[in-house]
């Protein structure tokens, strides 16, 4: 009898909760269809919501340059709102629900698939379709679009090259970067101090913690090692080849000889911590890192950044060439903003050039960041800044022959499941052969779902 | 209450326990309507979500139906029985370590005459600070290669360790963190228990030529039983619901060596975008701690009856 | 001689207090003095323990970066408003749990127990959905409402209550007294104490609460203080600017702290809920 009535009260609850979630859903539904409304009137005031990552003086730089915007168009204002990277799937995922938020999200390609799949923002249209095309290189198109559409306009590129302290190669008497990995391992292991069992100085360092920060960098070991990660057509994993194995029996080679520390390298994706002050501060000779933290490293290292140069990444012996990795980011507009016009329009503006043979405004911006531009004309319009500068003039002829990081569903886990297997190599609790082995098997799983 | 007088006792026990029930009724009707709303409903939705196909991002009622598949894939995903292995260990680790020293620091804050005061903000201090603050702290403090508990490890002869960056030693670094930060909760709950102890029991035991260590094994731990069977319940539910400074501190890494359930369902949820398989998840965690907390109860009930 | 025995356990506990209480302390030493460093002393190696000129301007200059004065203000009126919510329900249910005999008691008590027991980031993609329903997305109703009723209140009122005699309830019943009667002028006195406990728990848990702000709000202006922290988080992602994370997190601690001070006297004798 008691339970009856407790089994009554709990369907009545459910009975309440069910039809509570289903009105729940047909509310958003109707108020939030993808492009129910346009463009708004040139008079009417209209404010542009862009949601990203930026710090604080990138988002102030940033307001200062957009701000001339506001003069060709008075009814527009410009808004930031900065959420950490890694609250920033979160952050949109929750505007889709709420159906509202940001106007443009400044988004990283890899989640261009869940995002367009769920129709969470919108091709670009015609006009801005063939502007994107015709203004940017054609990896850099392919890698923001998915299943044949364009989602936005890139922004920055960002990819991989080997960074390393001068000073240190110097005291160790090495005259020039590794240029192949029997070089890599031979430097490391100078490279490396140690001091009653306690590593006081590594040869090469490697991130642990943080997903894309361990799985890119053996990625470009990997492809320059003539491998690569996933088949052209990006249904089946390459893991399980020789190339694979050699490029993993690397690290378990730098791990037992000490050359690497994998305790030296915690990150994360909002922090980019320990592993980052080793190199700061001269504990870490060599490391495989992206070109966006020079802007970091600059302001923490000082006169010292002197003492960083880059080179390209060393090839593997079953390679021809340094073949990097890049990945990119793009604006792309809410399927939920209510200005959509308006956006695209002002996502023009912003990455046109500002003149003839000029750069554009998000040229200038990304430049005083350390960053490389996408556009074409951009590139060009800084040409001299992005060769006299000796980091990134390693960044910009690496991408050349770079290999976009895949854009592909489940990229997330996809990642943090090599990144898994990685660690158990950088950690010696599994062997390169089994760890690639049950890599390959975990991720086929996932492209093949 | 005249008129009650005259009716059989048995129809007025009726009639106040009628009354009773609607007081009852009324007093609780306010939590009950929130839990219901705030409580029910959400978990009988992540029951329902648990078994469809959504990424979060799309219309949640389009999602298409993949029945009990999310609860068989649970269990062969290494990552799942890992992080349920490290979850047991865990609340286990806080269930052993906890109480005894938070009583230990309880006996001594109730019998310090200096400044008692001082010392109990002391023990509290980490209750209040932000949580992702302190954590990035520890962090600092932990590292391995830098950060001063390694400093002082080394200054007191002793090897230092690769605390949150060893995957055998990763777990034991958080729970440390753990009891850093519940200890002076749990031993302000303890110290209110022991000053709920009146002072002859002591005095009649110290007439019987008690102990200080007989005292307190014979008085005060069987009086303080209420109180432990409380601290208990509440740390074992602390336990079961961390994440702050194991998402801040090391994302369940290095190799899965301190992922913990509540850590892989948030990944799997907002990270992954796979809300179902991260609600069955939930599901599994929920019956789990469902299943404890009636064990929990049942020895409760039992010791209430002395 | 006993004076003097007695003073030597005094001054043994005290030695021994100040070990494990420096040990507490110490992180939180620790991000006092880093808020006082410069950028150079945070990842300076050796580490350095004292930061050579104290940088007091960081507590001047995170005013400019974040609005403390509104994040202040949001969270100061969000945690109070879910603060008497609790107090309110949990005091009347704790009660009702404690001291009336019905049918499904138990079974009520174990299922409100149990969703203690619920990581809230489970629940609160439902939850997101039902304020979303309510309009409440970006409002302090959004951010209270779905707060004021924790189990974990109900479970403390309930065996607090346990500990109030019968006998008590009974005589004012024969002297007439309604129940909301007894609740008021017999109950609610008695439970003081326990209630300026469970508000510090509940002020100190919620002042600190950052999932759920993360999702109900979007807009700057309706931040509460722990989401000023995480932007001051991503606006000096660098380690080596963890001073002005820190600077920041010490500020924030300042109104819980004031809260357990002044209420620390009920807050130990209000726990104590024996039987």
């Amino acid at each position: 009898m008691k339970k009856l009535a407790l089994f009554v009260l709990a369907a009545c609850l459910l009975i309440a909760g069910c039809s509570g979630g289903k009105s729940g859903g047909n509310g958003d539904g109707g108020a939030s269809s993808p492009g129910a409304s346009s463009g708004t009137g040139s008079g009417e005031p209209v404010t542009l919501r862009i949601l990203t990552h930026w710090d604080a003086a990138n988002t102030d730089a940033f307001l200062q340059k957009v701000a001339a915007y506001k003069d060709a168009n008075p009814n527009v204002t410009i808004q930031v709102e900065t959420v950490p990277f890694g609250d920033l799937l979160k952050r949109i995922t929750a505007s889709n629900l709420s159906g509202g938020g940001a106007d443009i999200y400044h988004i990283y390609n890899a989640w261009l698939p869940e995002l367009s799949g769920s129709k969470s923002i919108v091709p670009a249209p015609d006009a801005y379709k063939s502007d994107i095309v015709s203004a940017y290189g054609e990896n850099i198109v392919s890698s923001v679009s998915y299943n044949g559409q364009i989602y936005g306009y890139p922004t920055e590129l960002t990819g991989y090259a080997l960074n390393y302290n001068k000073r240190l190669f110097e005291e160790a008497g090495i005259s020039a970067p590794p240029g192949n990995w029997d070089e890599l391992l031979d430097y490391a292991q100078r490279l490396t101090k140690k001091e009653n069992g306690q590593t006081v100085q590594q040869g090469f360092g490697v991130i642990i913690g943080w997903d894309s920060g361990v799985v890119h960098p053996w990625l470009t070991l990997l492809q320059s090692n003539g491998g690569r990660f996933l088949s052209e057509d990006l249904s089946t994993t390459e893991l399980d080849t020789p190339q694979a194995l050699e490029a993993l029996e690397l690290y378990r080679k730098l791990v037992e000889s000490g050359a690497t520390n994998p305790e030296m390298g915690l990150s994360n994706a909002s922090t980019t911590g320990p592993y980052m002050n080793n190199f700061e501060l001269g504990k870490t000779a060599m490391i495989i890192m992206a070109n966006w933290w020079k802007g970091s490293l600059q302001a923490t290292m000082g006169d010292r950044f002197q003492d960083v140069a880059t080179a390209p990444i060393p090839v593997g012996p079953s390679g021809s060439k340094p073949v990097s990795l890049f990945y990119s980011w793009l604006y792309a507009i809410s399927a939920f903003s209510k200005q959509q016009e308006e956006a695209w329009k002002f996502l023009q503006w912003l990455n046109s050039p500002q003149g003839e043979g000029q750069s554009s405004i998000q040229g200038d911006w990304l430049m005083a960041q350390g960053i490389i531009p996408s556009r074409l004309s951009d590139q060009e319009a800084h040409k001299a800044n992005l060769q006299d500068d000796p980091f990134m003039k390693t960044y910009v002829d690496l991408l050349k022959d770079a290999r976009s990081f895949p854009v592909i569903p489940r990229a997330a886990e996809i990642t943090s499941t090599l990144q898994g297997h990685i660690e158990q190599v950088l950690y010696s609790r599994a062997t390169p052969a089994d760890a690639l082995k049950a890599a390959s098997s975990d991720i086929q799983k996932l492209i093949s779902q | 209450m005249k008129e009650g007088q005259t009716k059989p006792p048995e129809k007025r026990r009726k009639k106040r326990l009628e009354s009773h029930r609607l007081a009852a009724f009324l007093f609780l009707s306010p939590a009950l309507v929130f839990f219901a709303i705030f409580f029910v409903f959400p978990l009988v939705a992540t029951v329902y979500l648990s078994g469809r196909e959504w990424d979060l991002l799309g219309p949640a009622l389009e999602a298409p139906g993949v029945g009990f598949r999310h609860y068989v894939e649970i269990w062969q995903d290494d990552r799942f029985v890992k992080a349920l292995i490290n979850t047991f260990l865990y609340v286990l680790a806080c269930i052993a370590f906890m109480p005894p020293l938070a009583l230990g620091v309880a006996w001594m804050l109730n019998e310090v005459k200096v400044v008692p005061w001082f010392w109990r903000l002391l023990f509290f201090l980490p209750v209040v600070t932000s949580s992702v603050a302190m954590s990035l702290v520890w962090q600092y403090i932990f590292d391995p290669t830098y950060g001063p508990l390694n400093e002082a490890l080394k200054a007191l002869g002793l090897r230092p360790l690769g605390w949150i960056m060893d995957p055998d030693l990763s777990l034991v670094s958080l729970i440390i963190v753990s009891l850093w930060q519940g200890i002076g909760y749990h031993a302000i709950i303890y110290l209110a228990g022991l000053q709920g102890i009146p002072d002859d029991y002591y005095e009649a035991a110290t007439i019987d030529g008690a102990g200080a260590v007989r005292k307190f094994f014979h008085i005060t731990l069987p009086l303080l039983k209420p109180t432990s069977l409380f601290v208990f319940v509440m740390v074992a539910i602390n336990a079961f619901q961390a994440f702050t400074p194991f998402y801040v501190i090391t994302n369940g890494g290095p190799i899965d060596s301190s992922n913990v359930l509540g850590l892989y369902i948030y990944k799997t949820a907002f990270d992954f975008l796979n809300m179902g398989k991260a609600s069955a998840m939930a599901v599994v965690l929920f019956v789990l701690v469902v299943l404890v907390s009636v064990f929990q109860l049942r020895w409760f009930r039992r010791r209430e009856e002395f | 001689m006993k004076k003097g025995s007695r003073y030597a356990k005094q001054a043994a506990l005290c030695v021994l207090l100040g070990f494990f209480g420096f040990l507490m302390a110490f992180p939180f030493i620790w991000m006092l003095l880093s808020s006082l460093k410069s950028p150079e002393e945070i990842i300076a190696v050796p580490i350095v323990w004292i930061p050579e000129e104290p940088r007091w301007e960081n507590y001047l200059n995170i005013w400019s970066v974040l609005p403390l004065g509104r994040l202040y203000m949001n969270s100061i009126i969000t945690t109070v408003l879910i603060t008497f919510g609790i107090l309110v329900t949990s005091s009347m249910a704790g009660f009702a749990l404690a001291k009336y005999r019905f049918r499904g008691r138990e079974t009520l008590f174990v299922l409100m127990l149990s969703t203690m027991m619920i990581p809230f980031f489970v629940l609160f993609i439902p939850l997101f959905f039902l304020v979303k329903e309510f309009g409440w997305t970006n409002s302090y109703a959004g951010l209270i409402v779905p707060n004021i009723v924790t189990a974990f209140g109900i479970f403390l009122m309930r065996q607090f209550c346990s500990g109030i005699p019968d006998e008590l309830l009974q005589a004012a019943r024969i002297d007439g007294a309604s129940e909301g009667r007894i609740y008021l002028q017999i109950i609610l006195p008695l439970q003081k104490q326990a209630l300026a406990a469970l508000g510090i728990f509940a002020f100190v848990y919620h002042w600190d609460s950052f999932l759920w702000p993360l999702v109900v709000i979007t807009e700057g202006s309706m931040n509460t203080l722990p989401l000023g922290l995480n932007s001051l988080r991503n606006a000096y992602s660098s380690q080596a600017n963890m001073n002005m994370l820190m600077t920041g997190s010490a500020l924030a601690v300042i109104p819980s702290l004031i809260v357990f001070v002044a209420l620390q006297k009920y807050f130990v004798k209000g726990i104590t809920m024996t039987a």
